[in-house]
């Protein structure tokens, strides 16, 4: 054929359509060929891109051990992590769980620091319908605050209650104009003023360099910990970590045999909590905070 | 104990009225399927099912966080039951709209084969059920709540919405009948044999909710921690009020009294009589599946860390 097509409109009449099919098929290929090309040298250039900037815990399944008999419960850890993050008034991401347990004379008092478990095996994360939560590199359990659509689903998901709403009015604390003392103190929104109204007094900055507009808590969306990913990234410690005076809490990569976690997690038995559950949670608890020694006794009847 | 307090109102009338659009719609085409000729019964629940649902997928969105990012739940399908529900919900929605179109819109009418409008049916009345399923299905698989995390919660629920989707087509069938309409004479079997198949069939479904929920609170007071304080904060505690004056004696004892009613007396009682007690037994259907939503969602209790 010489590249005549027939084909007929309503009234049956047809219509041939003489095409120079030499000429088309040339100018089509070469715009086919080099669009391919195109889009493989983007895709290779995308693909070449993140193995440069390739994160400093990529491949690493990064976990804290936290040695119960160090701790002095100072909850040192709970304050560093809301200043790190700019956390807002009522909200903990590293809490802890405070009790006396016993009758008298039997009691004794425990304090188990708790934080998000990072699990492997995340409910959040199954939770969300937007992969807003999501595992991030060095499985962090992530939450990006672009996609998430406020559902609360991961808050009910997660059965250790780490995750937070946003209160629409957020730092409402930074928003209160009640003084203490009328005319002798400031009120929250005058300190927050004399900072430039932008950010919140005794704001952090560091925490938005990798995701650049989460520095203040985002309005209408959950939050967690993000194990300070900011810091991580950087090679840095978690700021929790970093703050505790009795170095109780330990950081490193399970997939590393040599690190402190692994060689902790070897020589002492560890629990985590609700290990049913089959949450996989990567935050270990070691040794006892009530130590110490009775005197030494076989009971009787 | 600590209640959960992270979903409530919004979530709650959602849940009650997917139940109840999703329930009346599979009530109406089924007797359209048993091929019954009150186009009362077989039409009532098509014009109110995908209506309700979507009145209900609203206030979902008012929920939200962030109202304006709603579409995004639909970009990963399969990444959770929500985002799962929500296609199944949407997909409901457009269905029963479609039905609707061909009922109502005057150049549709009439277009639709009987083979088609089954056909229609068929797959409206999947989406419904699974709907209705669903609804139980979102709640069941949280674990942070012990006494929604089994899978009798769908169940429960399913029969619900069956049980308020009867309800609400009892009462659209006693308010049109009693009050807007007056009947013929040659009409009235037909209308007898409605009440009947309805009532016969709720009273199925109100002794399918006992026995579920009979099971539901032996076995969340024989659980290990959690469920079995949400279940007694329900019998004896804060919400026992709600509970057994709303949910059992409101919501299904009293429905299924009036129904045996209506079948011991059969066609010794007068028409008028029988949609009256039909009106009751929807209001009450009605109230007794939105507190039965409300008082598991509001129940629902955290479990303790350690």
């Amino acid at each position: 054929m010489d590249g005549e097509l027939r084909s007929k409109n309503k009234k049956g009449v047809r219509i041939a359509m003489k095409k120079s099919l030499n000429k088309k098929i040339t100018r089509r290929s070469f715009l086919k060929v080099s669009g391919l090309g195109a889009t493989g040298a983007v895709m290779l250039g995308v693909a070449g891109g993140p193995s440069k900037a390739q994160s400093v815990i990529a491949g690493k399944r990064l976990a804290m051990v936290i040695d119960l008999q160090r701790c002095v419960g100072c909850g040192a850890c709970a304050i560093a992590c809301k200043s790190e993050n700019n956390v807002q008034g009522d909200v903990a991401w590293a809490s802890r769980i405070s009790r006396t347990v016993g009758k008298f004379p039997n009691v004794r008092h425990e304090v188990i620091v708790t934080l998000c478990n990072q699990c492997e095996n995340a409910p959040c994360v199954e939770g969300c319908p937007t992969t807003a939560m999501h595992k991030g590199d060095g499985d962090i359990t992530m939450h990006d605050p672009g996609k998430c659509i406020g559902c609360r689903n991961c808050m009910l998901a997660c059965p250790y209650g780490v995750i937070h709403f946003n209160n629409p009015e957020t730092h409402k604390f930074w928003r209160d104009n009640r003084s203490l003392i009328e005319g002798g103190t400031s009120s929250a929104v005058e300190v927050t003023q004399k900072v430039g109204g932008t950010v919140i007094p005794y704001y952090n900055p560091t925490r938005e360099l990798s995701h650049p507009g989460t520095g203040l808590r985002y309005k209408g969306i959950v939050e967690k910990c993000t194990l300070c990913d900011h810091r991580v990234k950087k090679g840095e410690l978690p700021y929790c970590v970093e703050a505790c005076p009795a170095d109780a809490r330990i950081f490193g990569d399970l997939n590393n045999p040599n690190s402190k976690v692994n060689q902790i997690l070897g020589k002492y038995r560890s629990w985590r909590l609700k290990e049913n559950l089959g949450t996989e949670p990567k935050v270990f608890y070691v040794r006892s905070f009530n130590p110490g020694a009775y005197q030494k006794t076989k009971g009787s009847i | 104990m600590e209640l959960q307090d992270v979903w409530g109102g919004f979530i709650i009338w959602y849940l009650f009225l997917a139940g109840v659009g999703a329930g009346a719609y599979f009530i109406s085409a089924l007797a359209d399927y048993l091929g019954k000729k009150d186009r009362v019964m077989t039409k009532t629940g098509i014009f109110l099912g995908a209506p309700l649902v979507a009145i209900g997928s609203l206030l979902l969105m008012a929920d939200l966080g962030r109202p304006e990012r709603f579409l995004y739940v639909f970009f990963n399908p399969g990444s959770s039951m929500l985002s799962i529900g929500a296609i199944i919900i949407t997909m409901f929605i457009i269905v029963g709209f479609i039905h609707i179109a061909f009922l109502i819109i005057p150049g549709l009418k009439g277009k639709l084969t009987r083979r088609a409008e089954l056909s229609l049916q068929a797959v409206g009345i999947f989406l419904a059920l699974v709907t209705a399923a669903y609804t139980g299905i979102l709640l069941g698989v949280l674990q942070a709540i012990p006494f929604w995390n089994t899978p009798i919660l769908p169940v429960l629920f399913l029969f619900s919405a069956l049980s308020t989707g009867i309800g609400v087509v009892i009462l659209s069938n006693a308010i049109y009948r009693r009050i807007l309409v007056k009947i013929a004479a040659t009409e009235e079997a037909e209308i007898r044999e409605s009440f009947h198949l309805m009532g016969k069939s709720d009273m199925i479904f109100i002794s399918a909710e006992f026995l579920t929920l009979f099971f539901l609170f032996t076995i969340m007071f024989n659980s290990p921690v959690g469920g079995a304080e949400s279940a007694s904060f329900l019998l004896t505690g804060g919400y026992a009020l709600i509970f057994w004056i709303g949910v059992v004696l409101v919501g299904l004892l009293v429905p299924l009294a009036l129904e045996s009613v209506i079948e011991s007396k059969k066609n010794r009682i007068s028409l008028s009589a029988m949609s009256s007690v039909g009106m009751l037994s929807g209001i009450c259907l009605l109230i007794g599946g939105l507190l039965l939503r409300y008082a598991v969602v509001a129940a629902g209790a955290t479990a303790p860390l350690m």
